[in-house]
């Protein structure tokens, strides 16, 4: 048996601690590269395709492209008229913003602010309707918005957007509100400032990360929406971007992968820039606050 | 003064006619279609182009709107509209069967026997499109299930088109054994497992198998059905539908045809528009019926088939019947259906416009029984359980029978025991 000083005992232990750290970091590494993989992959797969002809795609899918041909985006663009799609997709995307953050932003200020028991009932019922999926509402939403005559229009397929994604932002806006100091409201009301006042000039700009935050999320959530556009819309003319590339799909995948590919990178693409570019203000926000619990 | 009186009158009237006339001759009827493929320039999509731009140029006094809608995207807004009755389109691209029956029984489709009735076509077409019955629209072209055979590899490995199951397994083993792959099938995406299988249940207990399980009067763990699993779950085994084929989907299978690393493929004669077309394949690919089993109940003439394209029209069409009914046998006429490239076109006088149209035309000639598919027929809350039921087939260590069994059990609870 070999017998060991005090001090090699010591750098043994030390050694077996910093291999176990080593290891831990490691795995990590792996599973963080797997969960970015998860994310990056589906963003990098259409590019693989968009090049290729329909019998190039056939027999390498994988491989990279032997020839740049940008044909299949023009050829998608013109198929599914790609423009129109965008901009209508646009005025849902600007609808479902203006109908979901300034209503989930004052809810969650009084949620917040006036703690009654009144609010506190009236919170877990707007509750309620976070829990509420829209697959089960999706007849009873069809014959409603029919019956009130705004089926087939762009509010009515922004305004149920809103109506579904209020619930979760006034919880957001109920978090943030909660962690900012309450003394800042009293010392406005202090200077002579009423609820609104309070509201809109001292509380609102302070939960600035939030309501950047929001915008971002409920814009790239408006614009990936396909089931709500696909039952509320009827006119082709309205078709939103999502309706529009679904048209490549056929019970047996897609006719023209490579095309269909190419009309998923436009699609893409803006809701990719807007996260590029805006990126530090949803970390900002989820840093601040905005979405703990 | 008294001609000039006439002149003044008839002045008048001619001018209150045309105020009369004018806007009720300018007046269109709109027509709205909601089909499932884009009118443009894919092959596939040939037939659906010919028959809007066609039938646009030929009624100017309708103007008829066509929303591709895509898959799911057709089923799926057509099942919410149909529920909640409200934004019926006037015209949906149907494929016929119990789903379509469904809808008539819930009283908003648009009986069209009467106009219907004497469109000629074929009679598979004509019933499918059929509900207790009565006519709800047209199907132009229907589909056949059968084998897609790579015809190169067979005269490379010196292999015949198999005419018997047991020659189709001796084949199957001959390609195992040269690294190719034998039956592409797609399983990933559930439904296309459903073809091969709908063939050896026929084989084993022939047509009247599915029709008395249909109809009540045998189950469906019966010993056709248990057999084709069991068969189906052998073949898997011994990897004839390749190493991994829970993980491949319909895409996938169409492209190991298409490249020549699968030998056949048992699905919808809807494939040979692709397996035609040089820009998807360079593969010379036939079409054949499925194999006979020695000693099976079921012949070679009993075919699996199904709408490809249909139409039904619905109840809200009933107040412009005339553009509707124009709009369907327009849908039938040779003009539009020639432009296909692909699909079996039930219209009599329409030539096959290529040699694997042909081939799948020739063995639908054939035909002396035609089971719809399926997935087709049954009411749709047992379909989507079929199959999730025929995965089974795939796991080697799977009890397929109790599988079965629990289907059996679920149609039971959802159509009726067995009288």
């Amino acid at each position: 048996m070999t017998d060991y000083t005090v001090s090699e005992i010591y750098i043994r232990k030390l050694r077996i601690a910093r291999r176990r750290t080593l290891a831990i970091k490691i795995i990590n590494v792996i599973i963080l590269i797997i969960l970015a993989l998860a994310v990056i992959l589906p963003i990098l797969l259409p590019w693989f395709f968009v090049f290729k002809t329909r019998l190039e795609f056939s027999y390498s899918p994988w491989s990279l492209p032997t020839q740049i041909r940008w044909n299949n985006f023009q050829e998608a663009w013109v198929a599914i008229k790609i423009g129109q799609g965008l901009l209508n997709t646009l005025w849902v995307c600007m609808g479902a913003i203006a109908g979901t953050v300034p209503a989930a932003a004052m809810a969650g200020y009084i949620f917040a602010r006036y703690q009654s028991k009144v609010t506190e009932v009236l919170f877990y019922a707007v509750l309620v309707g976070y829990f509420i999926p829209v697959h089960m509402v999706l007849i009873p939403l069809y014959q409603f918005t029919s019956r009130i005559g705004i089926v087939d229009t762009l509010p009515g397929l922004f305004l149920p957007m809103a109506a579904f994604g209020i619930p979760f932002w006034t919880i957001i806006y109920r978090s943030f509100f909660r962690g900012l100091p309450g003394e800042l409201a009293e010392a406005a009301r202090i200077d002579g400032a009423g609820h609104t006042g309070t509201f809109f000039r001292i509380m609102l700009p302070l939960a600035n990360p939030a309501t950047i935050l929001a915008v971002l999320l409920v814009f790239i959530g408006a614009w990936s929406d396909y089931l709500l556009s696909l039952i509320l819309i009827n006119d082709p003319k309205l078709f939103t971007m999502q309706l529009r590339i679904a048209q490549f799909l056929n019970q047996y995948g897609t006719d023209h992968m490579p095309r269909y590919a190419a009309a998923a990178v436009i699609a893409s693409a803006p809701t990719l820039l807007l996260y590029i570019f805006g990126h530090r203000w949803i970390i900002r926000g989820t840093l601040a606050g905005a979405l703990k619990g | 003064m008294l001609r000039r009186r006439i002149w003044v009158t008839l002045f008048l009237v001619v001018a209150l006619l045309s105020w009369v006339l004018v806007p009720v001759s300018a007046k269109k009827v709109k027509l709205t279609v909601w089909g499932r493929d884009l009118p443009d320039d894919d092959p596939a999509h040939a037939y659906i182009k010919a028959l809007v731009e066609g039938f646009q140029a030929k009624n100017p006094d309708i103007e008829l709107e066509y929303v591709a809608l895509g898959d799911p995207g057709l089923t799926d807004k057509t099942k919410v509209v149909m529920a909640s009755n409200t934004g019926l389109p006037d015209i949906f691209q149907s494929w016929g069967g119990s789903v379509m029956g469904g809808y008539a029984d819930a009283g908003r489709l648009l009986d069209l026997t009467k106009e219907l009735k004497d469109i000629p076509g074929s009679a598979a077409a004509r019933q499918a499109m059929t509900w207790k019955g009565k006519i709800y629209g047209v199907a132009p072209f229907f589909a056949i299930a059968g084998i897609f055979a790579n015809e190169d590899l067979f005269k490379a490995h010196g292999l015949e088109i198999p005419k018997t199951v047991a020659e189709l397994e001796k084949v199957c083993d001959a390609f195992l054994a040269k690294g190719i792959q034998p039956i592409a099938c797609g399983a990933r995406d559930k439904w296309p497992v459903l073809a091969l299988y709908m063939y050896l249940t026929n084989r084993y207990g022939g047509s009247e198998a599915f029709a008395n399980a249909q109809a009540r009067k045998a189950r469906f763990d019966s010993e056709p059905f248990v057999k084709a699993a069991l068969k189906y779950q052998e073949w898997a085994k011994r990897g004839y539908f390749g190493e991994k084929p829970l993980s491949e989907a319909y895409g996938d299978a169409q492209q190991l045809m298409a490249t020549g690393k699968a030998a056949m493929h048992i699905t919808g004669s809807w494939m040979c528009a692709q397996y035609s077309d040089p820009g998807f394949t360079d593969q010379s690919i036939g079409f054949y019926a499925f194999p006979i089993l020695e000693g099976g109940k079921g012949k070679a003439t009993d075919i699996m088939g199904q709408t490809d394209i249909g139409f039904a029209a619905t109840r809200v069409a009933r107040k412009k019947k005339d553009a509707v009914v124009r709009f369907m046998k327009y849908a039938m006429d040779p003009e539009p259906c020639s432009a296909e490239p692909g699909r079996i076109c039930s219209v009599p006088g329409v030539k096959s416009p290529s040699r694997l149209n042909a081939m799948a035309s020739a063995v639908f000639a054939t035909a002396e029984t035609v089971q719809f598919w399926w997935d087709q027929d049954l009411p749709p809350m047992v379909t989507g359980p079929l199959n999730d039921t025929m995965q089974n087939f795939f796991l080697p260590d799977a009890d397929v029978k109790k599988a079965l069994t629990q289907y059996e059990q679920l149609v039971e609870d959802n159509v009726g025991p067995v009288k």
